[in-house]
Order: structure tokens, then sequence, then C-alpha cells
């Protein structure tokens, strides 16, 4: 599908490349943006609309030198930052996407119990996760994006990052979830 | 970094279940739709009239039969059950064979290299929801669409179709009076699993969403939530208890075909059609003797005839868009010219007005091209009016009568000049006058179809809203207009200019409130002396009568403001910003107080908004360059700066700032340069200092700094200037002195200034008993400049005064975030420290009260991630640093760089950076820390060696 829907786009066909995208990817961005807004749905929908408005704007724009995934879920993650930092605005609260230290402080009040089952302790866990985070971990584990892409997408819009910094930030993740996980008891 | 004692299996399997996501059906809407012209089987498209949950609605043309069709095109690949052709074509056969007036005929059905298509006749009018919308149906008129419904499912059930997905959205309420029910069993043309998902399934009965057995009372279920929504306006919470006796019939009729259990709803269409009857006949009979009962009343004439005249009442929170012509005042008293004004106050309560904002109408004219009109061109206020979406045109007049006075205001239909509504004041003088307008306001009101009780609940009359003495409101209005026409263009002097109208106004009413409102808002912006605005904000929060809900809301907006609750300002202005999108006071305001909490990315969305009105909002245009540059909305700044051919005089600032934000140092200084000749001097000096000071080119900032000091030897600003570039470039004891010499430029800082600058000065120098010194100074009165000292000693200090500056940090603020980092750091964790740092630096870019999250990023991560420190140190430089943080921190970022490059392996970078501080540094005190820094780092780089953990180039 890739290849097709690029070629589509570079021969300016945007109509028909742009619907190709939306059918072949569009669900994994929705499911994407879904877990990244899990608490509030709305968001998510919002953030969705803005990236198929975006996509459809951005179309011409698209020349084939990156790969198209990269450059879908660049204009995905866009969406979502611009969703998330406008989230009073529109949802009439600031939307809590991240707040690990609360979190965390959570947790340890709440380890002491330690009756959370598996799914809704995964879920917590997910709750630590901001939209970069979350963004990384998709690209990297769910789509098998090659480093560099990774790096283009998380690059758009604003602050420039090389793929050694992203592979970094994956190790720390992997750091803090790992510590997380076993403060919660779900692994080691 | 210590390794997490995991088993690495566990670890992956639960990092792949956090990035695993679900797959989930992208709604219709998100896809294209075909263009006109497109061929559709015979059918050719025109336009695209709506999309529903199965696919795209298109008007189109059947040139065959040469009549215009609906087309409603499926979406390929998910709806239709793939490989049963047949049995579609024996469905579609039956819903064809369907032949009823409430029923949309279904044409045609075929399939295309598009997906498979349905065609129905073309209807005009508009969707129950749309309707709905709008407020509840009144029960005469549900009853008729729901007979008329029923009747269409009695006549489908009749021939074995069920609808299945009956919604407000499947019925249409035709222009000429008609009901058609759409879509009627186009779900059964789908396999179940390609319903759509997401939404609720509001309208489907229990049985329906358990995949249960269907049948006919499966339909009645949601036409009882269709008749309920129509009811309450909207809401289809189905009841769980039956209504009370005094519930009307509808209501019990909606409850019984609801019930959750088929068995007790009515058992089929007849059944309700029956029911529809039955309440019909004692309405009418209800209605005969009520018709009875008033010609007996009429008769006895004591029915007031001016109940038979009130106007029709608009439904609930229907609203009348209208402008606010200016008033055409034929008096010769100047009292009455801000009458237009006034009266915008004086409506500003009623839920069924909704205003134009007069600055919006005049930009709409000046965009025209088109000279402000005189008040008595009102075609001319209509056209542009009719362009902002307005209907209704009020045009306020005022006139001798007599001896006396007569004010009229005339509501014309702004499409065509009729007049829609007026009402009246006549007064024997101009004292007497305020009263009249009233009640000829409140006249207006009623008959612009305002609710009664709306009338009721919003019974402030004009004159509390604004003030009784005509004086006092000209006063205001002289006030008001003074701060929106600054004498220089992006000057912020109005307060100062303009305050002595709203004191003149108090004179002649002290409870004028808004007079006290204005005076509170706008010294608040100066930031300075607050104990006398807090007291005019509070006067006016002390009698609410006295203001409308909106600038109550206003007022104790900015109160919550200065009690330093943003959030709540925030809350405050957003709630009046949804209430009215068009209240631009309210969109700046919100704009600016998230800009003031660094919250750059949200304000900048109000600030393009505001900065479409550059007269009223002076500052709209650079907080906006701001909030992009400062928020990373790279593309936005550029897209933003590349419109703009040649700025006007007062954006010249932001632009050349901007230029600088996205690194385009050229065009910023060939601008700035420009500048130095457009704008009156010392200002564009100022743009030019800047932007070479930013693109690095210091020496040519220093010489004209120099120049301009020798001009202006007593300004303050330009004194401040010289010590932070004596301090940028090392010399360190050359700042000293001119902080710590009496001289009158000091002393044009106030003291607590002057403190913190000598505590950085001390800083720069790593001083740290004297940074202790001049914090302790501070902080006996904590204020703004404590959390910048602390955090700097934080960096700088030792554990023990690491925790003595936490008390100096609030909780959860950005101080105490940073200190907690550098805890970290300091106590070895630097992975922690980055973590923290980088989500700092996400929501807090650049904060005007301690050291950028971006520069301490830099210093900590440049042993442990130097890759991270590297990228930071560059942001850090690229951001337009303000006041004195633009001092030695600056320099020390160029030095971080070098030492991350060569970290990095990458020697020759390294040393380029090492070139660019000791250019810097060039004449710079010798034992200056970084200056010393600098030569070791160079040495160990010419060395050859690989980079060793352990050996430090930097605080520690």
């Amino acid at each position: 599908m890739e290849s097709t829907a690029a070629d589509l786009l570079a021969r300016g066909d945007y109509r028909r490349g742009v619907e190709l995208v939306m059918h072949e990817m569009g669900p994994s961005v929705l499911g994407l943006l879904h877990t990244m807004f899990r608490t509030n749905q709305d968001a998510a929908d919002e953030a969705f609309s803005l990236f198929a408005e975006n996509l459809f704007r951005n179309a011409s724009t698209f020349r084939g030198e990156a790969p198209l995934k990269a450059w879908v879920y660049a204009i995905a993650r866009n969406a979502a930052l611009s969703v998330s930092r406008d989230g009073w605005r529109r949802f009439g609260e600031r939307l809590e996407t991240r707040d690990a230290e609360r979190l965390a402080e959570e947790v340890r009040t709440r380890s002491a119990i330690r009756r959370e089952r598996q799914s809704s302790a995964l879920d917590s866990l997910r709750d630590t996760l901001d939209l970069d985070e979350q963004t990384l971990l998709t690209l990297r584990l769910d789509e098998k994006l090659p480093w560099d892409e990774v790096a283009q997408v998380m690059s758009s819009g604003g602050e420039k990052v090389d793929s050694q910094t992203v592979r970094k930030r994956f190790e720390r993740l992997k750091v803090r979830l790992g510590e997380e996980a076993r403060r919660r008891g779900l692994v080691g | 970094m210590k390794p997490p004692d995991l088993d690495p299996a566990d670890l992956s399997q639960l990092l792949e279940d956090l990035a695993r996501v679900p797959r989930l059906p992208v709604p219709e809407q998100h896809f294209a739709g075909l263009p006109s012209g497109t061929k559709v089987g015979r059918f050719v498209i025109q336009r695209e009239i709506g999309r529903g949950g199965f696919g795209v609605v298109y008007a189109a043309t059947d040139p065959d039969l040469g009549r215009q069709v609906a087309l409603k095109l499926l979406r390929q690949g998910i709806a239709v059950t793939r490989g049963e052709t047949e049995w579609i074509r024996r469905e579609a056969e039956a819903v064809a064979r369907l032949n009823h007036p409430a029923i949309v005929t279904l044409f045609d059905s075929g399939s295309c290299e598009h997906g498979a298509f349905l065609v129905f006749e073309l209807l005009q009018g508009e969707p129950l929801d749309a309707r709905i919308a709008r407020g509840p149906i009144e029960p005469r008129e549900a009853l008729r669409i729901t007979s008329a419904v029923a009747g269409a499912l009695e006549h489908a059930h009749a021939a074995g179709v069920l609808h299945r997905d009956l919604k407000p959205a499947n019925v249409f309420l035709s222009s000429s009076g008609t009901v058609k029910v759409l879509d009627f069993g186009v779900a059964q043309l789908f396999d179940r699993a390609a319903r759509p998902t997401s939404g609720t399934p509001k309208y489907m009965a229990p049985e329906q969403r358990d995949g249960r057995a269907e049948d006919g009372r499966t339909d009645l279920y949601s036409l009882g939530v269709v008749l309920l929504a129509m009811l309450r306006g909207g809401n289809t919470e189905v009841p769980a208890k039956p209504p009370p006796r005094t519930a009307g019939e509808l209501e019990r009729l909606a409850f019984d075909l609801t019930r959750q259990d088929p068995e007790r709803r009515p058992a089929s269409s007849r059944a309700v059609l029956d029911r529809f009857d039955g309440i019909r006949q004692r309405r009418s009979a209800r209605r005969g003797w009520a018709v009875a009962a008033l010609a007996a009343i009429l008769a006895l004439g004591t029915w007031g005839a001016g109940e038979w005249t009130r106007p029709r009442e608009a439904p609930p929170g229907e609203r009348l868009v209208v402008a606010l012509a200016p008033t055409r005042n034929d008096t010769g008293a100047p009292e009455l010219d801000p009458l237009s004004e006034m009266l915008r106050t004086g409506l500003s309560d009623s839920p069924r007005f909704r205003i134009i904002a007069r600055q919006r109408l005049d930009a709409a004219l000046e965009g025209a091209g088109t000279a402000v009109p005189s008040a008595d061109e009102a075609a001319a206020w209509r056209a542009a009016a009719r362009n902002l979406g307005a209907t209704v045109v009020v045009f306020p007049d005022a006139r001798k009568d007599g001896t006396g006075y007569a004010v009229s205001l005339v509501a014309q239909d702004a499409t065509d000049g009729t007049v829609r509504f007026e009402s009246s004041a006549r007064a024997p003088t101009l004292d007497a006058l305020p009263v009249a307008l009233d009640r000829a306001v409140f006249e207006l009101r009623k008959k612009a179809g305002e609710r009664a009780d709306d009338l009721a609940r919003n019974g402030k009359a004009l004159t509390e809203l604004t003030t009784p003495s005509l004086a006092a409101y000209r006063d205001y209005a002289l006030g008001m207009k003074c701060a929106g026409t600054p004498t220089e263009p992006g000057s912020n002097d109005a307060v100062m200019r303009c305050s002595g109208h709203f004191r003149k106004a108090l004179e002649s009413d002290p409870g004028f409130a808004l007079a006290h409102v204005q005076l509170g808002c706008e010294v608040v912006l100066t930031g300075r002396e607050i104990a006398e605005p807090i007291a005019h904000l509070d006067a006016a929060l002390a009698a609410p009568r006295r203001l409308s809900r909106r600038d109550e809301t206003y007022a104790r907006a900015w109160r919550d403001r200065t009690n330093g609750h943003e959030d709540e300002a925030i809350r405050q202005l957003g709630v009046l910003v949804s209430n009215d999108p068009e209240d631009l006071q309210a969109v700046f305001a919100v704009g600016e107080v998230l800009f003031h909490s660094w919250r750059y990315a949200e304000a900048a969305p109000y600030m393009a908004r505001a900065s479409e009105m550059p007269r009223e909002f002076p500052f709209a245009f650079d907080h906006l360059v701001e909030s992009y540059a400062l928020s990373g909305q790279h593309a936005e700044l550029t897209t933003l700066l590349d419109g703009i051919a040649s700025p006007q005089p007062d954006r010249i600032r932001s632009v050349v700032r901007g230029e600088l934000w996205l690194g385009r140092f050229d065009r910023a200084i060939a601008l700035a340069t420009e500048a130095q000749t457009r704008l009156p001097s010392p200002k564009g000096s100022h743009i030019l200092l800047e932007a070479l000071g930013t693109a690095g080119r210091l020496d040519e900032a220093d010489a004209l700094l120099a120049s301009l000091q020798k001009q202006n030897p007593d300004n303050g600003s330009l004194f401040l200037r010289q010590i932070v570039s004596a301090t940028k470039r090392g010399r360190s004891a050359e700042a000293w002195r001119m902080a710590t010499t009496a001289s009158p430029a000091l002393e044009e800082l106030v003291p607590r200034e002057r403190v913190m600058l000598k505590g950085t000065l001390a800083a720069a120098d790593r001083n740290l008993p004297r940074i202790r010194t001049e914090l302790a100074k501070l902080a006996s009165e904590p204020g703004k400049y404590t959390p910048f000292l602390a955090s700097q000693l934080a960096l700088l200090g030792t554990p023990a005064d690491l925790e003595a500056v936490r008390r100096f940090a609030d909780p959860g603020s950005t101080a105490a975030r940073e200190i907690d980092a550098l805890a970290a750091w300091k106590s070895g964790d630097a992975s922690r420290a980055v973590s923290v740092l980088v989500a700092l630096e996400r929501v807090s870019p650049r904060p005007n009260n301690v050291l950028p999250p971006a520069y301490l990023l830099a210093e900590v991560a440049r042993e442990e991630d130097p890759a991270e420190a590297l990228a930071a140190a560059d942001r850090f430089r690229s951001r337009i640093p303000i006041g004195i943080t633009a001092g030695w921190t600056y320099a020390r970022s160029v030095l971080v760089s070098a030492e991350a490059a060569w970290r990095l392996g990458r020697p020759e970078e390294a040393m380029e950076f090492i070139g660019k501080a000791e250019k810097l540094f060039k004449g710079a005190d010798p034992g200056f820390p970084a200056v010393v820094e600098t030569a070791r780092l160079r040495k160990a780089i010419e060395a050859g060696a690989p980079p060793q953990k352990g050996v430090h180039f930097g605080p520690r």
C-alpha cells in the first residue's frame, strides 16, 4: 500500500492518495490517538479530525523524500500535541497527559495494598507515558519503524532530534518503565 | 545508571503490550468526497450534501430521466457485505417497493469503482436533528412528526422491512412541511460488524445492542427515544421510572415505547398510531374549551390588549446575531455620542442577543478598503454586518424633540433593511433621558422575542449596568477610545494617558463599576503598583448590581490574576470566550494570562485572533510571534513572517525577533538595520543590538552599544545591557564595578533589581558566599527575583545550598522542579535529571524567573548524554535570551556544546565551539571561571585523549 499511496501523492493525485492512506493507516493512527488520550476520547477524536485535515492540507508537500509512514505519523503527532496544548480550551480542562511524579506518588501509596489486577496495572503504567513516549514506543515496537524514521517523526514541527537522541530516550524510557513495573509487581 | 533487576523477556513483553495500539475504524467524515462531475453509474455528481454513518450523500443528476437525485455512496471496503450481491439486490428491491408519503423513495441502487450506491429522491428542508439542536419542539409539533414516522413504520413493517437505524438524522422535515423517513432498511444491507462503532447507540433498542432477535418493536423503541429528544431539546436519556401522573400524555407514551422489555412496549405501529389519535382528540377538545373560555373573557373586556400584541417568544437558546451601528446624534449634546457603546453594555446580559464587536465591523470596513461610513449610511453598515453574519442591525438615533430629547432604536433586517422591531425613549431633559432609555432597552429586548423568564432573570437596567450619568459615560467612552488609539505604534502608555478619563467618570458617578474595572485591569498590566488597581477591582466587585454578568466575570478574572490564581482567571475568561467568541477583549485577556504563565502554545491562537485588531491590542502580534517561537511552532511562525512584505513600524521589532527565532539571522539584521532609519532613535538601534547579539556578532553589538551609551549616558536600559554584555564576555570586574558604583543609570533600577543583578554577577564568578549574601537580602521579602537567584545557587552551590534554596520555590513550580532535577543530578542520577528537565522544557520553555530548563538540561546532560546536551544548548542559544539571564549562561552554553561534541567523538566540531568561546572571551578577565574551563578543555581536546569520566569542565 505504501508505495501505491506514495506514488499517487507524488503524481499529484492527492485525493486518491490520501484516501488510500486514510483507508490503510487511518485505523492505526486513530488507535494510537485513542491510546494517547485514553481518558478523554473527545480529545482523541478532535486530534484525529485535525490529523485528517492536515493530511489533506499537506498532501501536496509530500515529495517522497521521507518514507510515507514517517510522514503520516509526523502529522499525527503534531495533531496530538496541538490538541493536548489546546486541551483546556477545547475540553474545559487541561489534559493531563503526563504527571509521572503525581502518579509515582499514587503508586507508592497504593503499592502497600497491591490488589490491582494486571490489566489495570498496565493501564496505570500507560498513564505515566506522555504523548511522545507513547508515540516512541508504538512507532518502534508496534509499527517497527527504523530509528531514523522515528527520529523524523519526533523532529516534526519543532526541535530536531537525531536517531541517536531518540534511541537514548527510548533506553531511558525502558529503564523508567522497568522500574515502575517492578514497583507495581508487574515484572521481576 | 543502575540497571533494573528484571527478567529481560518480561520487560520486552511489557513494552510490547504498552506499544500495541488498537486499530479503530475511521469515521466516514474523514474520507474525501467525489469531485463534481464524477460519474457514478449513470449519475453525475453535482455536490456533496451530507455525510452519514455509511457514506457520503451527493446531489446528482440522472441524465436518463433528467431529474435531480440524492446519491448515497457507501464507503468502499468496509460497509457492504462482500460477495452477497444477490442478497443486497433482493433487499434493495424490497426497500424500493415501499411506497408511502412519509418514506423517501429509493429509485435505484448499484455499484461502481467508487463503491456501492443507493439513489433516492432529493429533498429540500432540514433533518430533524438540526431542528432539535435549536431547542425543544413544542408537543403539538412533536406529535405531528412522530405520528408521521409511526405511519411510515406501519407501512414498512407490513412489507416486512425494519428500519433498524431510526434517529433524528434519518427523519427529514421538508420545506413543504411534510415528514420523510430516510434510509429505510438500509441498515439491513450491511453486515452487523460493519456498523459504525463510534458514538453512543442512543437510539438503539436493548435487544438490538445485544444482538438478540429484532422485530417491529425494535423500531418503536427508537421512535420513543426520538420523541424524547424532540420534547427535551436533544436529551435522549430514557426514563427508568414511569413519569408522574402530572406528566403529559406524550411523555407517558415515550416511556412505554422505551421499555427495556419489548413485550411491554406497544405491540405494533398501529397501536401507537391509535394512541396518537387519542391524544389528538383530547387535545382538540381541551383547545375548544380554552377558546370558548377566552371568548367569554374577551366579552367581559377584562383581558389586557397588551397581552395580545406581545411578540412571539423565541425558542430557548435561540440567539439573534446583531450589529450596532454608530449613533446618529443630531442633538448637539456630545453626551449622547456614545449611545451605541452604552447600548452594547445594556444588551450584554440578554441571552437573546449576540452582538458583533464594533471593532470587527470597523476592521471589516477597513479591510474592504472603504472609509468607515457615517451613521447615515445605513446600507453600508448593513452590508458590513451581513458579511459578519449579523441578521439584524440596530441604528441608535438621538434628536431634539421640542425642548426635550428623543432617542429611537431601530432594528433593521441586515438583508433588506426592513424594520424588524424598534423602541424609543423621550425625556424633557438630558438628566431624565437615561431612565427613559432603560425602558426603551427592555422594550427592544421584548420585541426581539426575548423570553419573559430571561427578561426577568436578567433584569438589570441600562443605567445600572453603565451609569445614570450621561456625563460619566461620556468620560468613560473617551477613556476607552483613548486606550484604543496609542499615540505611538506599539506603545504601552495607554494606562498613563487614559486613566484620567476613567477617574473623571468616577467623579461624576463614584459607583460607576465599569470605570473601576478599567482602572483595575489596565493598571494591572504594568505589573508595578498593584494596591490601587486591586482597590478598584474590589470596588467594582462590591457592587454586582452595577456590572453585567460578563463584566463581573471579567473583573473577577482579573482579581484572581492579581491574587496569583492564573488558572482560575483563565477558566473564567475562557467561559466568556466560549459564550461569545466575538468578545475580543476576553480573547486577548486569555492569551495574555496564558502568555505570562508561559503557556505559549495555548496562547498562540488567542494572540492570532487579537492581532487582527492591531489598534486595540498592540501587543498581540509581538506575543503571537513569541508564542509560536517558544512553543516550537516554527512552521506557523515561518508562514506568518513570510506573509509580511514590509512590516508596519510597530511590528518591526517583533518581525526581527521572529526571524532570529527561526535562525534567519541575515534577514533579521537587514530588517533591523533598516529599522534604524524607519524608527526614531534609539528604538531602531535597540532592535539592531538585539539582532547582532543573538546572531553572535558580538563585536559589532558592543561597538553599537558603546556609541549609544555615549549619546545617552543616563539611560538605565542601555546601562543594564552594557553590564550584561560585559558579563557575557567574561569582563566580570568591569561589570561588578558598574553595578556597584553610584550612577544616575544605576539609580533607575529598583533596589531589588540591583540586588538580583549583583547576585547574578556573583554567579558568573561562581562566588558562592556572595550569591548566598545577595540571596539572603532578597529572602526577607520573597518575590519574582528570589527563585531566579535560587536556581543559580542550586546549580552552582553545594548540596547544602540546594536544600537551603528549596524554600524559595513554590511546590510544583518550575523552580521547584528544576531544583528536583539538580538534586538528582548532584546525587549522581543524571538520567532522572534529564527526564525531568526534558518534560519541564516542554511545558515551560522560557520561564522568566528561573534559569531556562534548556540551559540546565545542557549542563546536567553534558557528560552522561552529550547528544541531548548539544541539542539543548543549541535550543537555549537560539531562544532570544531576556534580561540578565543572557549573561554568563550564554558563554557557558557555548562551552557545554564544545564539551558535548568532544564527548560524542567529534573533536573538530568541539574545536569550532572552543573557537567561538575564545572569540567571545576576547578581553575577558583571565581568572573568569568559564575562561579557565575553555583553556582546560582546549588542552584536553588537543591532547587527543578520549574523554574521561570524572574529569569535569564545569559546575558539578
